[in-house]
């Protein structure tokens, strides 16, 4: 970024680079309207990341299914997000306000997966068991990013302490993940594969 | 001047438009061999609502794209998608849709196609086929990796249907080990259907392994009772045909998976490179309206 200071780089941008300085900074701006602006944004690219890598194209039907399909992370996230701003939170921001400058920090995540469909793009179906292989070996950059910028957030916007910042991570993590081994467990996958140990 | 972010947004709008309008999906007729008709089946396929990731109308679409005539969809214990996908397949014209379970089991995992209910899956695999059948179903061995075929004992291979000769998993752990269990399946019952399944999740491999079913009619019933007849041809990943020598005769050299027109493969690269650099551009730069606080006038703002 420093490479290019004259670019208008998003607040997405300042906050992946530099999150402490950024959401210090943001947190006393002016409050922006489209509250939900960043999570129908973020839902939107995985429903693209999924046309993009099953049918090599971005078809609206593929987009708006795979939108709708996967925009349960989001709203885990925004759950997450409440319950760890009411439990832990000491700034008094507001919830949508908090909501928006959480999802300023997606942009690991958001880039990692444009990287995973420009891969998978460039590989044939024969050859999926390596697009497999970087997928596990790269996913370890926006998990690692995403929890330096959390961490950040949950300092910085919503005025936690060290351990109620590590609180709300842990509780953002049980959240999320808890949530999916809830349905796989309901749906009957998981007890086998945990007894079978695949 | 045009901000970056509005151009982003307009390179976005215009690649999905592109990719829209390539979502072109051929006309498929089912070949026609020795008075059957050659079915081209996905048995193998898991969707949203399980640990896949199209819904499975998407599923349907997404297979007449790569020239199946007929899909299973095999989430894990359940049957729940697979008998969505199936009505709505049947409204959008095909292609068949059978309602199917992956029956995973710690010890075994078993595609059951044909049937209308959960399996249960704490049983032996040879109870769990015999269920399979009671429903008018047909059982299939999932994977047959040296890892998964300890459960398959002598009465479970004397009533299983068929069993996967190719599968993804050969790319990585070679194809022998399919051929193996499937010479052990031939030794135990006579005529076991051969299978190549694709055990779909994500990405493009939908329909990359593929069972040519040899049926009297293509209806569910007629496919479900050709795998029960052993009347199936499929080819392993090393290119070796498996089944009847008279249906491999009569298949001859496989059809190639349809592919784009070259105006509509054209159309469709665009639309990915254009949405591809418009979503990253929209992600990475701020619009000419948008207020920051690291903006001169927003720091104005606040000093004010």
């Amino acid at each position: 970024m420093s490479l290019f200071p004259r670019l208008p780089w998003s607040d997405d941008a300042r906050v992946a680079l530099r999150p402490a300085a950024v959401y210090d900074e943001l947190s006393r701006g002016p409050a922006r309207t489209a509250f939900l602006e960043r999570p129908l944004l973020f839902s939107f690219l995985l429903g693209l990341v999924l046309a993009l890598t099953t049918a090599g194209r971005p078809t609206l039907r593929l987009v708006l299914g795979g939108a709708l399909a996967f925009g349960f992370i989001p709203a885990l996230q925004i759950a997450s997000i409440a319950l760890s701003g009411a439990a832990f939170g000491r700034s008094g921001i507001p919830l949508l306000r908090a909501i928006d400058l959480h999802f300023l920090g997606y942009l690991p995540w958001t880039v990692w997966l444009l990287f995973v469909a420009a891969f998978a793009s460039f590989t044939s179906p024969e050859r999926e068991h390596l697009l497999w292989a970087v997928i596990l070996w790269s996913v370890a950059v926006p998990i690692l990013w995403s929890r330096v910028i959390g961490w950040h957030f949950f300092r910085r916007v919503l005025g936690m302490g060290v351990p109620g910042a590590l609180a709300a991570l842990l509780v953002q993590i049980a959240i999320i993940w808890g949530s999916i081994l809830v349905f796989f467990l309901f749906s009957g996958q998981l007890e086998p594969r945990i007894l079978s140990g695949h | 001047m045009i901000s970056l972010r509005l151009a982003s947004a307009a390179l976005l709008g215009a690649g999905i438009a592109a990719g829209t309008i390539a979502d072109v999906i051929p006309v498929r007729r089912p070949l026609l061999r020795g008075g059957y008709v050659v079915l081209e089946a996905d048995l193998h396929a898991h969707s949203f609502l399980g640990d896949g990731a199209l819904w499975p109308w998407d599923l349907a679409f997404e297979a007449r794209r790569k020239g199946l005539d007929a899909i299973a969809i095999t989430n894990h214990n359940q049957v729940l998608a697979a008998r969505i996908g199936r009505g709505l397949s049947r409204r959008i014209g095909g292609p068949l849709v059978l309602v199917g379970e992956e029956i995973t089991a710690p010890a075994y995992h078993l595609i059951a196609v044909g049937i209308e209910e959960t399996v249960g899956w704490r049983g032996t695999a040879a109870q769990a086929i015999e269920e399979v059948h009671a429903q008018g179903g047909a059982a299939i061995a999932a994977h047959p990796t040296r890892s998964y075929q300890g459960a398959y004992d002598a009465p479970a291979l004397r009533v299983l249907d068929g069993a996967e000769v190719a599968h993804p998993f050969a790319y990585s752990a070679g194809v022998q080990e399919l051929r193996d269990f499937f010479s052990r399946l031939e030794l135990a019952r006579a005529r076991p259907a051969p299978i190549g399944s694709s055990d779909y999740h994500v990405f493009s491999s939908l329909g990359l392994c593929r069972t040519y079913v040899f049926a009297r009619e293509a209806g569910e019933r007629a496919l479900v009772e050709a795998l029960r007849q052993g009347q199936t041809v499929a080819y392993d990943l090393g290119g070796i045909p498996h089944g009847d020598p008279e249906l491999i005769r009569l298949l001859g050299t496989p059809p190639a998976p349809p592919a784009d027109p070259p105006s509509i493969a054209v159309l469709a690269r665009l639309g990915w490179i254009c949405s591809w650099f418009g979503a990253l551009g929209l992600l990475l730069f701020r619009g000419a309206g948008d207020r920051s606080i690291s903006t001169p006038t927003a720091k104005t703002n606040l000093r004010a």
